[in-house]
């Protein structure tokens, strides 16, 4: 194919890509500046970043962000992979069997958000449970993970959503490596530990990062589920942004494009960071 | 065999358990703490949905009409591109392909902000259009990888064949590679579907209420104290895209069938 003709090819995507994708995201950036925003004028451009640095509860959000999306993920990539590796040992023609794990796929984050408030409340379904069985002898015993300062319904809610997308990730990998690599492992005597961490390990961690970096961001900025959890001081990131966006004088609004730009740059830095640490990390082990 | 019964027990108890509970709690008239099981039963949920069918099934029809939208443009969009990235390797290929995913890895609100902002400056904030352009720049990723994965597993000769014997670029497209990716535009599409439909906050921002959406009805009801209706509203969320899976896997089916390619 000769050049243009890969240019003709391409822009049907380049089009949109560069006139909403990238003029959207060059928007907010340029708000957060204080310009083109509708009417009003900033005498200082920096006035949001000020804004924000001065914002103790910025930062508590912003950690509070990072923990969240680093708990969630790496409890999912742990689980789902555990789960994957579950499901491929398992004879091949009951794989199909084990489809029921592909639920929460299904639903919306806002409706695994309202499973969590059914499930965690204090007089919730799991409370009601651990009354009968006798590990609690009223509601008030049981611990308060709705609404807590730690985000465990929030962890949790991801953790259901996001382990059948690791396992579904995970097991496409496996589906590809030879079982003989196993047998020849077994006759050596390998254990099955040693098996998992010398054979299969290394052989899906590629996908482990590409998920990895995929959950990670995603929760970092997800806005649905803690907006049906209703979270608490100081709550994520994205609960702040909604709240200058929509509820705060407009003249603030290039607060919520600051935070924005700040989500979006630790994004691509995380990204592209990661992505190099884990490609030099890989050689590493292949010189091995 | 066991080991079957075990894997499938667990599953059941972390993610079909949930939805189990939701289906109990729909049927409920009071449920409280410390009974396993609702105290009374009644139909109540199920009287809410009879006698708002035309605002859910307003809501449902709107959500469906987007989410099918959006998996015609990604297919617009990405048809053409998908092609080049499977076959053809040029200077920048890697970086163009990695800068493609973007918006999928990029939290959608920090570019969503910014498009409300031209949107309504093209006046196409708060309508049907300006809702389906902002999920389809932010779900034709999946569609891309999907019919980039599709073109290189379908190869590029049946095309060149139907070259040899004079068949045109559109032809060629419309009956050759369009049926032979059938299978990765289904797998695309349904991704699409599902992050369009479960959607809220996107729809929600560039709809501003006025496009009618499923997400956008049943959340005041999530947080309201009836938890009967809100779960009944939210087993829909996952009947409605299950049944249609099965109407398109059927239908693909007899469509195979009928033209003997099964």
């Amino acid at each position: 194919m000769r050049r243009t003709a890969i240019f003709l090819h391409l822009l049907p995507l380049l089009i949109p890509f560069v006139a909403i994708f990238s003029c959207g995201l060059l928007i907010t950036v340029l708000q957060s500046f204080g310009l083109f925003m509708f009417s009003y004028s900033y005498e200082d451009m920096l006035f949001a970043y000020k804004e924000l640095a001065s914002d103790d509860w910025f930062f508590m959000s912003a950690l509070f962000s990072l923990y969240v999306a680093t708990a969630a993920s790496l409890f999912s990539l742990f689980i789902g992979t555990i789960f994957a590796y579950m499901v491929w040992k398992l004879p091949a023609r009951y794989h199909s069997w084990t489809m029921i794990y592909k639920i929460p796929l299904i639903l919306p984050h806002i409706a695994v958000g309202f499973i969590a408030f059914i499930l965690l409340s204090k007089t919730g379904v799991l409370s009601s449970i651990s009354y009968q069985t006798g590990m609690i002898d009223s509601f008030e015993s049981f611990p308060g993970v709705l609404y807590s300062p730690y985000g465990i319904d929030l962890i949790g809610a991801y953790i259901y959503k996001e382990t059948p997308f690791v396992m579904v990730m995970v097991y496409a990998v496996l589906c590809r490596f030879d079982r003989r690599r196993i047998e020849t492992a077994v006759m050596l005597g390998a254990s099955q530990l040693r098996i998992f961490f010398t054979l299969i390990l290394p052989f899906i961690m590629p996908v482990l990062n590409t998920t990895f970096i995929i959950l990670f961001v995603f929760t970092f900025g997800g806005f649905d589920l803690p907006f049906v959890l209703g979270d608490s001081y100081p709550g994520m990131l994205s609960i702040r942004i909604y709240e200058y966006f929509f509820h705060k004088d407009i003249v603030l609004r290039p607060v919520a494009m600051a935070m924005l730009t700040c989500v979006f740059l630790f994004s691509l830095l995380f990204i592209v960071g990661y992505l190099k640490v884990s490609t030099r990390v890989e050689r590493e082990v292949r010189k091995l | 065999m066991m080991r079957l019964l075990s894997v499938l027990a667990l599953f059941f108890t972390l993610f079909v358990f949930p939805v189990f509970v939701l289906v109990i709690y729909s049927f409920s008239s009071s449920w409280s703490f410390p009974e396993i099981l609702p105290e009374s039963f009644d139909l109540r949920s199920y009287r809410f949905l009879l006698a708002h069918k035309a605002d859910i099934g307003l809501s449902l029809l709107s959500s469906c009409a987007y989410s099918f939208g959006t998996i015609i443009v990604t297919l617009l969009l990405t048809i053409l591109p998908a092609k080049v990235f499977a076959r053809v390797s040029f200077r920048g290929k890697h970086i163009l392909e990695g800068l493609f995913l973007a918006p999928a890895l990029i939290p959608p609100m920090a570019f969503a902000m910014g498009v409300h902002y031209m949107f309504i400056h093209l006046d196409i904030a708060d309508s049907l259009v300006g809702v389906i352009l902002v999920l389809s720049l932010f779900s034709y990723p999946y569609m891309l990888r999907a019919l980039t994965a599709g073109y290189q597993a379908c190869g590029e000769k049946y095309g060149l064949c139907a070259r040899n014997i004079g068949a045109s670029s559109l032809r060629i497209l419309l009956t050759v590679e369009i049926p032979l990716l059938l299978p990765a535009v289904i797998a695309g599409g349904t991704i699409v579907f599902l992050v369009s439909f479960s959607e809220y906050f996107l729809v929600f921002l560039i709809g501003g209420g006025t496009v009618p959406s499923y997400s956008g009805y049943i959340f005041p009801l999530l947080n309201s104290s009836d938890k009967s209706v809100a779960s009944l509203l939210t087993i829909i969320f996952l009947i409605l895209p299950i049944l249609l899976f099965i109407t398109v896997d059927r239908l693909l089916f007899a469509v195979y069938r009928n033209r003997g390619l099964m």
